[in-house]
């Protein structure tokens, strides 16, 4: 527009103009303005609608409260969640909708003003609520807004998850008990395995050193070497200084063997005789048949005054027991006061139990051993005088013929006459002979060569077998056994010669030299073969056995046909081995 | 005394005995010596040998003794008298003998003429006794007879090998059965004799004769 002649009223219009335009300016201004704050109340509608529809769809239980705690909004969750329609709740306070008494004492404290925002944890129809709680203020009122986090399962899966923990823990510990019981076990087994490996280890050795013994005393029947045995073994077993076994003789205990102790002690006590009666110890393990222990000598007064035994300070004795009755002690001392134990006592008396066994055996041998000597004795006697009978028969027979041969043929009465001498001459032989065999000295009264002459004579008497003997050297004294030896291993030839040989002469000849004696028998008869010969066949083992005692050599050498030949040689003992015997 | 002449063997181990029967012997006409043996198996042999009629045994000797000797010489020779003739007074020896089949049994204290009676009554089948031995036939009838344990002849067999010192793998072998059944027998035989081992079933059996050996 052209401002080129302003009028005076155009002046005026000019100021209408302006008026005009700027009304324009302030329309357009205002449409502008329109514009924009439809668009913000567009945006504000989009932004409560969303608002809304989070509000409606939330899974969280919303709900706003205002004064008197009356409910003035709730979405669906929450109507849900208080069972009931929107519209029945909306205005009433919220105590009256939630059932949840006993919760509402912590929504109320929760809800004073000036709190801005609280949680609770409310619990309504077995479903567990957090409860977040804001306070809002406006111009004119104050409110809330309740928000009901369904927590439920959260819980449940917590308070599983807490089970699962606790019962895991509850598992551990138990676990972790059973354990330690366990544990406590096995160290109590570990315990138990030691004892019983030290109980075990120990018992072994004592069953060891049991069966040693036995072994031991089985591997001899000689009373002294026995007692010895048991006494060195008792070491292993039952440590002691001193120890020594007594043997009861009518109701008299007697050192029977003893070791550890001095020399002097030794030779005194050996000799002592005690009178089981008189001696407490003893006495009382006789009655008992039990040992007895004495811890401390100086203490005890059972413990006799030994003025032979000043040194035992403590001593054990058992009883060696055998078929109810006590045979015997064994006794052991220590110089150092309370070493031995109960456990010692039960042991000693096994070791004494073992004892009586071997003792036993050892005098049943012995006893065996004189009465088989007897019975030899006695059996080669019978014979013999069996055999001096019949010979005195024959010659009886020969004299009752006689008179009636002299008669009508002198020349074979002489004959008959003669035999009847040679018969007495074989009678007494064999009596001599006889007489050797029924007195045991008999045989080392006379000498070697005497005895052998008087038993070839025998032989030769009974058995018509003819027999020489002779000695070549002087023969020296010898010890009895060796004499004696000599002459049963010359009868048990004689007796196989006579018997198996079919000989019908014999020669013994008797060799000394120096110090060794040689017996030689030889005879003619059919001879053996000495490997075709069974072992304890014609007495071979009875006479290699006595040959062995007396540590002297037998050789029998025979060949079928060829006769038989036994040599015996034994070798005097030097001075020297002696001495060491 | 008879035409015939008696022919007889003398079996005594003792050479004296010998000497003074074969002496006597001489005096008789009608008694002839054939042979002499100082041991039971050269007298078994002298039988078939000499045939004799009459042998005179001596009980006691070396090997097999008179007992056996008689079985065997009557197994061979049943016409064969024997007469046993002893030195010893054993009460069961009597009856063994006469078992065996001995016709006669003499102790040695015979006289002569008793002898050579005996041997001419044994010749025609007469039995003669001692005095001695009649005595111990007597006491043997008046004693409880022993028991035999009521013993089977095949346990009777395997106890006379145990005697013998048999194990039982032996006596099946010898007996040619199973050890299974040696096995059987002993067990039976030790309760049989009431005995706990082999050992005393031996000594049990030895004692009281229950086996010949």
């Amino acid at each position: 527009m052209p401002e080129e002649h302003p009028p005076p009223f155009t002046e005026t219009i000019r100021q209408a103009e302006l008026a005009h335009q700027q009304a324009i300016r302030y329309g357009k201004d205002l449409a502008r303005i329109y514009v924009i704050e439809r668009s913000r109340r567009q945006e504000l509608e989009a932004a409560l609608e969303t608002l809304n529809a989070i509000f409606a769809s939330t899974p969280d239980g919303l709900v706003v409260l205002t004064e008197g705690l009356a409910i003035t909004q709730a979405n669906e969750s929450f109507v849900r969640m208080a069972g009931a329609d929107l519209n029945s709740i909306l205005g009433k306070p919220i105590a009256e909708v939630l059932r949840a008494d006993h919760a509402l004492q912590g929504l109320h404290w929760a809800l004073q003003p000036g709190l801005s925002i609280a949680h609770i944890e409310l619990t309504i129809e077995e479903r567990h609520y957090l409860v977040s709680i804001a306070q809002f203020q406006t111009s004119n009122t104050t409110g809330w807004v309740l928000v009901f986090h369904d927590q439920t399962e959260s819980k449940v899966a917590q308070a599983e998850l807490r089970r699962a923990h606790d019962e895991l823990e509850e598992r551990v510990r138990v676990r972790t008990l059973e354990l330690s019981q366990k544990n406590a076990l096995l160290m109590q087994e570990i315990n138990d395995r030691k004892l019983a490996e030290a109980t075990e280890r120990e018992q072994r050795a004592f069953a060891q050193a049991l069966a040693d013994i036995a072994a031991a005393l089985n591997s001899t029947l000689n009373l002294p070497e026995v007692l010895e045995r048991i006494l060195a073994n008792l070491e292993w077993v039952v440590p002691h200084d001193a120890a020594d076994i007594m043997l009861i003789h009518e109701g008299r205990a007697q050192i029977e063997r003893s070791r550890g102790y001095d020399e002097a002690t030794a030779a005194q006590i050996d000799t002592t005789v005690l009178v089981v009666s008189r001696v407490a110890l003893l006495h009382q393990m006789m009655l008992t048949k039990q040992p007895v222990c004495v811890h401390d000598t100086h203490l005890d007064e059972n413990w006799p005054e030994m003025h032979s035994l000043p040194d035992i300070r403590s001593y054990i004795g058992a009883p060696i027991r055998l078929d109810d009755d006590v045979i015997g002690f064994l006794n052991l001392s220590s110089r150092t006061p309370n070493v031995f134990t109960s456990a010692i006592e039960q042991r000693l008396l096994a070791i004494a139990d073992q004892a009586a066994i071997a003792i036993k055996n050892a005098r049943l041998y012995q006893q065996a051993q004189e009465l088989a000597a007897l019975e030899e004795r006695q059996r080669l006697a019978r014979d013999l005088h069996d055999a001096v009978s019949q010979t005195l028969w024959s010659a009886t027979l020969i004299a009752d013929i006689v008179p009636q041969v002299w008669e009508h043929n002198p020349e074979k009465g002489r004959q008959r006459l003669d035999q009847l001498s040679q018969l007495t001459r074989g009678a007494l032989a064999e009596m001599r002979a006889l007489l050797l065999e029924l007195r045991p000295t008999a045989l080392t009264d006379v000498n070697l060569v005497e005895s052998l002459t008087r038993l070839a004579a025998a032989v030769t008497s009974r058995t018509g077998v003819s027999i020489n003997v002779s000695t070549m050297g002087a023969l020296v004294s010898l010890p009895d056994d060796v004499q004696v030896t000599f002459y049963r291993i010359a009868q048990e030839t004689l007796n196989n010669t006579v018997r198996h040989a079919n000989a019908t002469c014999a020669e013994i000849t008797l060799a000394c030299k120096e110090d060794v004696i040689q017996l030689t028998i030889a005879d003619n008869g059919r001879g053996f073969d000495p490997l075709q010969i069974p072992p304890g066949h014609f007495g071979l083992n009875i006479m290699r056995e006595r040959a062995a005692k007396i540590n002297a050599s037998l050789e029998i050498e025979s060949q079928i046909g060829q006769g038989t030949q036994t040599i015996l040689t034994w070798h005097a003992p030097t001075q020297q081995e002696i001495t060491n015997d | 005394m008879t035409d015939e002449t008696i022919r007889l063997l003398i079996v005594d181990d003792h050479a004296m005995v010998r000497m003074g029967m074969t002496a006597i012997l001489d005096e008789f006409d009608d008694l002839e010596l054939v042979a002499e043996a100082s041991n039971g198996e050269d007298a078994v042999q002298y039988c078939d040998l000499y045939q004799p009629d009459v042998v005179l045994m001596d009980l006691m000797l070396p090997g097999i003794d008179g007992i056996e000797s008689t079985r065997r010489i009557l197994e061979r020779h049943p016409h064969i008298r024997v007469i046993a003739i002893t030195s010893l007074e054993q009460d069961d020896l009597v009856s063994r003998a006469l078992k065996a089949g001995a016709i006669g049994y003499l102790m040695k204290n015979v006289s002569v003429n008793e002898l050579a009676r005996a041997i001419r009554s044994a010749h025609t089948g007469s039995p003669t006794l001692a005095p001695e031995a009649a005595q111990a036939l007597i006491e043997a009838a008046k004693r409880p007879p022993q028991p035999t344990y009521d013993l089977t002849p095949r346990e009777v067999e395997v106890l006379a090998l145990m005697v013998e010192g048999m194990t039982n793998p032996e006596i099946a072998d010898r007996l040619v059965i199973s050890r299974h059944t040696v096995r059987a027998h002993v067990s039976n035989i030790l309760s049989k004799l009431s005995v706990s081992s082999r050992v005393e079933a031996v000594a049990l059996a030895i004692e009281q004769h229950l086996v010949t050996h």
